[in-house]
């Protein structure tokens, strides 16, 4: 695996783009981590976590000859998972939203607990549902893979300011929660 | 820490996304209490998943190449956004055609129709005192009115 990891990404690529498959399949496992952990970070699931990696991974694989070699690989795929990540909120909201006004009946067995519980563990659901998506993308890329606010900005495709905005906002939310929870304890 | 309250509730009353944002940053950067409010990365990482938890996840590459080959099969559906703006720039062509359309045609005037009518306007045949007798049909310039004049035959004529 380590060997994998210390592989230079742009190789990889290029061997995928001659048709070694197994090349792509290497560069899936080298990023499977930060990319699940993201997603499921934004999506707070793990199943719709591991839809959005496939996704973003099949984009990627139908993109390749688009990818612009003098930048980070890693920044493009995040770039492409977190928007795989907005869309499913954004369906996921829709979906909600109909079946609020529709059927109250079906909301009620959405929210029975599961029976398997294991299989899909919710992470921080108060903590992070307080959080908007793009607060959770900058605050996970911040804490989690040490980006800053212009690096922030460009998984984001927005400017460094509205990065550290929304970075300020999501760190000011957390704060305000974790005091709160010691305080109740 | 009220003033910093205020501030928020007076910076998310302003419209305009960008200036919010500026003036927010301009104050977060400057204000030492908000700093002191913000969570530390040590503080966020005890929240989130880590790298290491999804690191073993089996992920099927199965899945993923099934949703690779119905990636690559997919046609572009009839209802997609795609389509759907494609549709849509359809319909705007053909307002835009039919609007130009009805401009550039004359209007139907009524002098035109009135003039067609003129134009129908025919005596076939005129009887005086049971015999037959001339007309004369006068339309004045300029007038809508039109003169039908008949007379008896002069003899000789």
């Amino acid at each position: 695996m380590c060997k994998v990891r210390n592989m230079d990404d742009n190789l990889l690529l290029k061997s995928c783009l001659q048709g070694e498959v197994e090349d792509f399949r290497k560069l899936m496992d080298k990023y499977r981590g930060k990319s699940l952990a993201l997603a499921w970070n934004i999506l707070g699931n793990r199943e719709d976590a591991e839809d959005a990696f496939q996704e973003a991974f099949v984009q990627v694989y139908l993109n390749l000859e688009k990818f612009d070699f003098t930048k980070n690989f890693k920044d493009w795929l995040f770039t492409i998972l977190s928007n795989k990540c907005l869309d499913q909120l954004r369906k996921r909201a829709r979906f909600i939203k109909f079946f609020k006004t529709q059927k109250s009946e079906f909301l009620e067995r959405m929210n029975r607990p599961q029976l398997n519980p294991d299989r899909s563990p919710v992470v921080s659901p108060k903590l992070l549902q307080k959080l908007n998506p793009r607060e959770r993308i900058s605050v996970c890329l911040w804490a989690g893979e040490g980006y800053t606010s212009n690096e922030i900005a460009s998984v984001l495709k927005c400017s460094p300011s509205t990065a550290r905005v929304h970075l300020f906002k999501a760190r000011r939310k957390i704060k305000m929660f974790l005091e709160d929870k010691n305080a109740s304890l | 820490m009220p003033r910093c309250k205020i501030l928020s509730y007076a910076f998310a009353m302003i419209p305009l996304k960008k200036w919010q944002d500026f003036l927010i940053r301009h104050h977060m950067e400057r204000c030492p209490e908000c700093q002191n409010g913000l969570a530390t990365v040590e503080d966020v990482r005890g929240i989130i998943i880590p790298e290491s938890q999804c690191q073993e996840i089996a992920t099927s590459w199965d899945g993923f190449q099934a949703k690779l080959k119905k990636g690559e099969r997919e046609e572009p559906h009839l209802y997609s956004s795609r389509w759907r703006w494609a549709y849509a720039m359809a319909g705007l062509v053909v307002l835009a055609a039919a609007a130009i359309l009805v401009i550039k045609t004359p209007p139907f005037h009524k002098a035109q129709l009135e003039e067609r009518l003129i134009g129908h306007f025919r005596i076939n045949y005129i009887r005086i005192e049971n015999k037959p007798a001339q007309a004369y049909v006068y339309q004045p310039q300029d007038s809508n009115m039109i003169i039908v004049w008949a007379q008896k035959n002069i003899r000789g004529e």
